[in-house]
């Protein structure tokens, strides 16, 4: 099993872009590409090649299900796992992004302190 | 139905009274002349006896009165002292009318030595004949005693006599001769007076010596002197002899009976035997038994008239009655009771039938009451109702609101599967049906409309009707709207769970950073996250606040202070407060004219739906662009437009505009500000100060934002909602009012 050091945060709001980033830099030691739409994420994907994609639900122009959907048509998205990070949090919410394909669910806000711990252990579930 | 008549009823009584009548009469009528034969057969055979009887005296007394006439004859003679041929012919000549009535066969008197020497009828050659040899002649002379003899031959007249003797006495008391009295019994027949009197032509008298053996004489006078037949020969001689005194005998002449009547002459000791035909005794039944049937026959008669009168008198209320009931029940005349003036078993029946009537019209209007009740409901109901046969599953009846549901017209639905309205891929119809009738079970089912869509209905179903003919009666609810604003109060919260994590989650992690100390090393990240932080402060108590202004007018508890304001002051105050917004965006805010008037309004209020507008208006405005404050008079009204140089709505978008939390792109909310409630604040704020609020929007050309209040010198008018018109320039004009 590799280890996880590239992650693709795909998030439109930018202060919790930032938030995110220096939780995973910082205190994760991740490398993090930080994009603010589906879009753009759906361009670099390719390039920067993450090992993870957190992502956006709630997005202008492609929200986050639309742009599961676009990354899972990509060859290098094979097997990169995708963690949506939503504030939409209802239960049904939740279940409805498992089954878009979703390797995993993180509910805003979270904690920056945890949120490395919480992705290494969905990657660790994803390569158990 | 045929109709029971009382008319039947009255014959059948009369039929079984006037027949148990005449039994009763015929019977009574046998029973009496039964009885009556009997008693009057006894009655007659009583006096038949007595008569037998009066007879045997009669003839007694006839013989006693010639014995004495005999001798007083004998008492003359003796007054001669002898008994001579002169004396004899004086004493004759001197009775002889006496003794031609008393003895018409003749008197004859003898000497003492039993000589005849006189006699009343000359006979030749008896005078001087003695008849001293004679057993009833010698034993008068020798007794001295007066005697009647049996009877014997006569001897020179060769007929049966019957002999009877006085000794004639001198003074001494010695005998001196004899005058014997003959009656001819074949020629005068004194009993013929006996049998004439007393027993009635039609009754036979035999007088027999029983001692001899002998009739004496009989109505039949050859029998006189003839021997008594023996009891072979005579069932009369028989019964006599058995010592019967009384009984019946067969008559084979007549073929009827004959009553016989015994009684004995103790004198004599002959018996006296009647014989009279019973029918004679009967033939006197017959009229007063002809006379009793009579009277029973008219005493039936009668009492068959007065049962007529008074049946038909008893039954003649009941018949009217009855007829009245069936003309109601062929609806001839109304239902009503039937009036009766009486207390007898009549008047109770038709007082218990007019309770019935009552009672069934009162239960009838009740059903009616409760038919109109349920007619109603179900043609009114606000829920679809409709009937199913329980075994096909056919609509056998549906209400006009199931017509409206799904769009066919009632008269379509009849007879149509259920289960053809069903979208597919629900649970069978048998099921859903019996979930829907468990008790307090309800189901959801999806119904087809007939042109398009669908509809989720609420399902409870009973079995109505009554045994054998029982159905499905479904009551379907349409909860496409209460599910689509469940969908909406879930997508609310959903929205504002959203909303509300969003910037928290930026306040949050950046307090987590900073305060974890990782970014003591990077002071001037920590400073910007701070400041994203702080902003995502103001922009939660915008929204916190948005949603306390969204729940205060939708329970109307948002107090406003409605006054005249001076409109101008009010849109400077507004431009005023934006003007540093405009600054940061470049945006050129203009209000170019002074308007006069005065508006009814909530200060704060219109400040904040100015501000929202305003601010709208800027951040959607192009680097440069202007935003225009007008002002612009509707006869009552005055109407604020603010108007932009932006990109305008999205025509898809133009509808949701003032929905919650609605904004064309997403994005504004965050790049922009805001909150997503703005607009839908604004149009609450609008309607609570009775003015409105709408937007003409060209996409590509901007947009205009407008709202209209009341002029202050007028009362609010009331407010008129338009939700969607024409502009002039042909754009599509969104009002709320």
């Amino acid at each position: 099993m590799s280890k996880l050091e590239r992650i693709m945060h795909i998030e439109d709001d930018l202060s919790i872009q930032e938030v995110a980033r220096v939780a995973l830099e910082i205190v994760g030691g991740f490398t993090v590409k930080s994009c603010e739409s589906g879009s753009q994420g759906l361009a670099e994907v390719a390039d920067f090649n993450p090992q993870l994609v957190l992502l956006d639900v709630m997005m202008p122009g492609m929200d986050g299900p639309q742009t599961l959907a676009e990354l899972q048509k990509l060859p290098c998205m094979t097997g990169v796992p995708v963690v949506f990070m939503t504030a939409k949090a209802q239960t049904q919410e939740v279940s409805s992004y498992r089954e878009l394909g979703a390797a995993g669910v993180i509910i805003k806000p979270f904690d920056p302190m945890t949120l490395s711990e919480q992705i290494i252990e969905i990657w660790n579930q994803m390569h158990a | 139905m045929k109709q029971p008549r009382s008319s039947r009823l009255t014959a059948k009584i009369l039929l079984l009274i006037l027949g148990a009548g005449l039994l009763q009469v015929l019977l009574s009528g046998i029973v009496t002349q039964q009885g009556l034969r009997s008693d009057m057969q006894s009655l007659l055979i009583e006096q038949q006896k007595r008569l037998n009887g009066n007879a045997v005296r009669l003839i007694e007394r006839e013989l006693d009165i010639r014995k004495h006439f005999l001798a007083t004859l004998a008492a003359q003679q003796a007054l001669d002292g002898q008994v001579s041929y002169t004396s004899s012919a004086k004493l004759i000549a001197s009775q002889q009318q006496s003794i031609d009535l008393y003895f018409p066969g003749g008197v004859l008197i003898l000497n003492a030595s039993g000589i005849a020497v006189g006699e009343s009828t000359r006979v030749e050659g008896r005078l001087g004949t003695s008849y001293a040899d004679r057993p009833h002649i010698r034993q008068a002379l020798d007794s001295g005693q007066p005697g009647i003899s049996k009877p014997i031959m006569g001897r020179t007249t060769r007929t049966p006599i019957l002999s009877i003797s006085a000794p004639v006495k001198n003074a001494q008391g010695r005998v001196i001769g004899l005058i014997a009295g003959g009656i001819q019994l074949e020629q005068e027949n004194l009993f013929d007076v006996a049998v004439n009197t007393t027993l009635g032509s039609p009754s036979r008298l035999f007088v027999m010596d029983m001692t001899h053996q002998m009739y004496v004489t009989a109505s039949d006078p050859e029998l006189a002197m003839q021997p008594l037949p023996d009891d072979g020969a005579s069932a009369l001689l028989a019964k006599l002899r058995r010592g019967e005194d009384m009984g019946l005998l067969a008559n084979v002449e007549t073929g009827g009976e004959d009553l016989f009547i015994a009684d004995e002459m103790p004198y004599l000791g002959w018996r006296v035997v009647s014989l009279t035909p019973l029918k004679r005794i009967t033939d006197k039944l017959d009229p007063i038994l002809t006379q009793n049937l009579l009277i029973g026959v008219v005493f039936f008669l009668l009492l068959s008239l007065a049962l007529v009168f008074l049946l038909r008198r008893a039954m003649g209320p009941l018949s009217s009655a009855a007829q009245q009931i069936t003309d109601m029940m062929e609806g001839r005349r109304p239902i009503q009771p039937i009036e009766i003036d009486r207390t007898d078993e009549v008047g109770y029946l038709v007082s218990v039938f007019n309770q019935l009537t009552q009672r069934q019209q009162q239960q009838a209007l009740e059903l009616e009451r409760e038919r109109d009740l349920l007619r109603s409901q179900f043609e009114q109901s606000s829920d679809a109702i409709l009937l199913l046969t329980i075994d096909t599953l056919l609509i056998s009846r549906a209400n006009p609101e199931l017509s409206k549901l799904l769009g066919y017209s009632v008269e379509s639905l009849h007879d149509l599967p259920f289960a053809y309205l069903l979208e597919e891929g629900q649970a069978p119809l048998p099921e859903l049906v019996s979930q829907a009738m468990t008790a307090g079970g309800q189901c959801v089912i999806i119904l087809l409309r007939q042109f398009g869509g669908s509809v989720h209905c609420e399902v409870t179903a009973a079995r109505v009707g009554l045994p054998g003919e029982y159905q499905l009666m479904l009551n379907l609810r349409d909860i496409s709207e209460r599910l689509r604003n469940e969908q909406l109060k879930n997508d609310f919260v959903s929205t504002v769970s959203h909303e509300l994590r969003t910037p928290l989650t930026s306040i949050y992690g950046t307090l987590r950073l900073v305060n974890s100390g990782v970014l003591d090393n990077s002071p001037e990240q920590a400073a910007s996250l701070l400041k994203s932080a702080e902003d995502n402060s103001q922009r939660l108590t915008a929204l916190i606040n948005d949603l306390l202004d969204i729940d205060k007018l939708e329970a109307n508890k948002l107090q406003l202070q409605l006054k005249p304001l001076d409109l101008n002051a009010q849109l400077q105050a507004a431009k005023g407060m934006l003007s540093s917004m405009a600054y940061d965006a470049r945006v050129d805010l203009r209000l170019p004219a002074t308007c006069t008037l005065q508006v009814v309004a909530d200060e704060h209020r219109l400040q904040q739906v100015l501000a929202n507008l305003l601010s709208n208006a800027i951040k959607f405005s192009p680097l440069g662009g202007i935003v225009t404050l007008s002002t612009e008079q509707e006869q009552q009204q005055v109407r604020v437009s603010i108007t932009d140089q932006g990109d305008g709505i999205p025509l898809e978008f133009q509808p949701n505009v003032f929905k919650r939390f609605a904004q064309a792109d997403a994005t504004a909310t965050r790049q922009r500000g805001g909150t997503g409630l703005g607009l839908a604040i604004s149009r609450s704020l609008m309607r609570a100060m009775h003015g409105r609020i709408g937007f003409i929007s060209t996409p590509g050309q901007g947009c205009c934002f407008w709202i209209s209040l009341p002029v202050a010198s007028v009362s609010a008018t009331s407010a008129h909602r338009i939700p969607e018109v024409l502009d002039s320039n042909g754009a599509k004009a969104y009002e709320q009012a």
